[in-house]
């Protein structure tokens, strides 16, 4: 029984990331080594994050703090790591109109943004919910008592609400990066934040904190959309299809 | 099948492959990657931009390396949570080391300890390697091959057989013994097949994944300080070995260069020993095309690392693994940069216990306490 939870759990959490894998990123090797950075640098501000939490003991149960903390290290690397795209990207650029040998499989801006806030949401779900699962799978289940969903369930949906917001804070961060917008950098950090605090609600009753970052993911998805139909960084004729870009970029 | 194994055949095999033959298997053996059909057509177009390395070609040989080491990486985190593997093989004592570990010793013995273990690793690995060499200048083939054979088939016999075996129990899957020894006879003379001589690539593949896995499997059992004084030690003596000009890898390489014979590094890849020689990640001046060839015993220490993180938490799996990937990457980007041989472990191994340690102590009780109120931060 409990190793069936543990399957349907894994499959709620993961499997949309794991559809997104393979319709976007597993056909472009580049992607896939986009979204290895991206969860690389969000580990590096998760362990800085641990790293500070453990050298403040004040800080231990303090969550709103720990939360602001562990916060701030997150989008500081995402911007620092859209700082290094930008720079790697433009030297790309450069020697592509040196070599002008057709370079079909560069992935655009969009692609790439996807698959970066890909990896860093799948690093994020897996570091966050993968301890707790993995108990999951053993002989027997246990539960909160302030839990009227099961934890696990509600730390599944959690982590598909984040790998999904994960992907659009990218699309969106890097879109106010580019264009130097500090309304759309700060919505990102405001709605990582919100976020977050919503999930606390979860230790007054358990359900409800996942409800609301399901609402928020929605909201932010909307919001994701609105950015990029006036986006230049983004071509959003594009956006319904991922197949016409090819033809685009010619 | 059965009788294709025995000794004498097998010796008389050897010297009748002509060195034509034995370059076409060694192609198809070594795990090298190659590029998917396209993009070497791709690159037929603009050959005279080859050397003009450009981004994407370089991503996509990433890509086929990454593959394997990932399935090798799996297999072996699938074998640690699933059986304990100190309790089937017994645990630290294992005979080459001389210092067995016990939870009592205070931790400036277990350190001291670790430290004689890893060097007395490494002497013994450069010690095998001298003699292969040696072995190889005076064309004492039938002895190399026969020693390679031999103890192929104990990996995938005894070792592969009884990790299997425990795998049954642990699965509480009935089998009788004349299924299981007949399906493991099989299993090691395709095996010592596809490997010493040819077969499908996707098997052979798969044989060379699963040799390292094994290999990897054997080697969690040592104690903890130890697998991670021999990881450092190993890494430090891969930078040695890879980049000195008089090493016995050189020489080796140069030996197989003057005699126009494939370097026989396959053989590597089957030994328990000397497949440490091997691992280096190379990009061959002459033809960039094969893309770059990553030696088993990287496999084997990546995986050894993530069967160490498999013991502590899932969340040490997955960090460790970051790690490794992201150093992977690096490594391969200098080689893009530097054109050489240089030593895959050095980045990868340093990253990822720098990781591991950074988990344990720091984010593993950050992660515990916060997902007890399901918080996200």
């Amino acid at each position: 029984m409990t190793f069936v939870g543990f399957f349907g759990c894994i499959l709620l959490a993961f499997a949309p990331a794991f559809s997104v894998f393979l319709l976007v990123i597993s056909r472009n090797a580049q992607l896939i080594i986009l979204s290895i950075g991206g969860s690389f640098f969000w580990l590096l501000s998760a362990l800085l994050a641990a790293i500070w939490w453990y050298i403040i003991p004040p800080l231990r149960t303090a969550y709103p703090w720990i939360i602001i903390c562990s916060i701030i290290f997150q989008e500081a690397l995402r911007f620092g790591f859209f700082s290094l795209y930008v720079r790697a990207e433009k030297g790309f650029i450069a020697e592509r109109e040196r070599q002008t040998a057709s370079l079909t499989s560069h992935p655009d801006p969009l692609r790439a943004n996807i698959a970066i806030g890909w990896g860093a949401g799948v690093a994020h779900s897996l570091v966050s919910y993968v301890t707790l699962l993995w108990e999951y799978s053993g002989p027997a289940s246990y539960f909160s008592h302030n839990c009227s969903v099961s934890i696990f369930i509600v730390m599944a949906v959690q982590s598909f609400c984040f790998i999904v917001l994960h992907m659009l804070w990218s699309i969106i961060g890097y879109e106010g990066f580019v264009s130097r917008n500090p309304i759309k950098m700060s919505v990102v950090v405001l709605t990582h934040l919100c976020a977050s605090f919503l999930t606390m609600l979860n230790m007054a009753s358990c359900g409800a904190g996942m409800s609301m970052v399901v609402i928020l993911t929605l909201g932010v998805s909307a919001y994701t959309f609105y950015v990029c139909r006036g986006s230049r960084v983004y071509h959003v004729s594009c956006l319904p299809c991922f197949n016409c870009t090819e033809e685009r970029q010619k | 099948m059965s009788h294709s194994i025995d000794g004498g055949e097998l010796e008389e095999i050897e010297p009748q492959s002509t060195t034509e033959q034995r370059r076409l298997l060694d192609e198809d053996r070594l795990l090298q990657t190659r590029t998917s059909e396209q993009q070497t057509s791709h690159h037929q177009q603009d050959d005279d931009d080859e050397d003009e390395d450009n981004l994407e070609y370089q991503s996509e040989t990433i890509l086929t390396i990454l593959k394997p080491v990932s399935l090798t990486m799996i297999f072996v985190i699938w074998a640690v949570k699933t059986i304990s593997i100190s309790a089937v093989f017994g645990g630290g004592s294992a005979i080459y080391m001389v210092y067995a570990e016990t939870s009592t010793d205070s931790n400036a013995m277990k350190f001291g300890g670790a430290i004689l273990n890893a060097i007395l690793f490494v002497g013994m690995i450069v010690v095998v390697t001298v003699i292969f060499v040696v072995l190889y200048k005076y064309r004492c083939y039938k002895i190399l091959y026969g020693w390679l054979i031999l103890s192929c088939i104990m990996m995938f016999g005894l070792f592969g057989g009884t990790l299997a075996y425990y795998m049954l129990i642990a699965y509480n899957l009935p089998l009788d013994w004349l299924t299981f020894s007949f399906c493991l006879w099989n299993f090691a003379v395709v095996g010592v097949l596809t490997v010493f001589w040819h077969g499908p690539t996707k098997i052979n593949q798969a044989y060379l994944i699963l040799i390292g896995g094994l290999m990897a499997i054997f080697f969690t059992r040592l104690p903890e300080w130890t697998t991670f004084s021999i990881l450092v030690v190993i890494a430090l003596y891969d930078l040695v070995a890879v980049l000195c000009p008089k090493g016995p890898l050189r020489v080796l390489v140069n030996l197989a260069q003057e005699r126009k014979e494939p370097i026989p590094a396959l053989l590597y890849n089957a030994s328990v020993f000397t497949m440490m020689a091997d691992k280096e990640v190379q990009m061959p001046e002459e033809n960039k095309r094969k893309g770059v060839k990553l030696g088993l015993g990287d496999f084997v220490f990546y995986s050894v690392l993530i069967g160490r993180a498999a013991m502590f938490n899932m969340i040490t799996v997955f960090t460790c693994f970051f790690a490794i990937i992201t150093g992977l990457f690096c490594t391969l980007l200098l080689l893009a940069i530097f054109r050489k041989a240089l030593p895959a472990l050095p980045i990868s191994i340093a990253l990822g216990i720098l990781f591991y340690f950074a988990t344990s102590f720091f984010l593993y009780p950050f992660v515990v306490q916060l997902s007890f109120n399901p918080i996200f931060i």
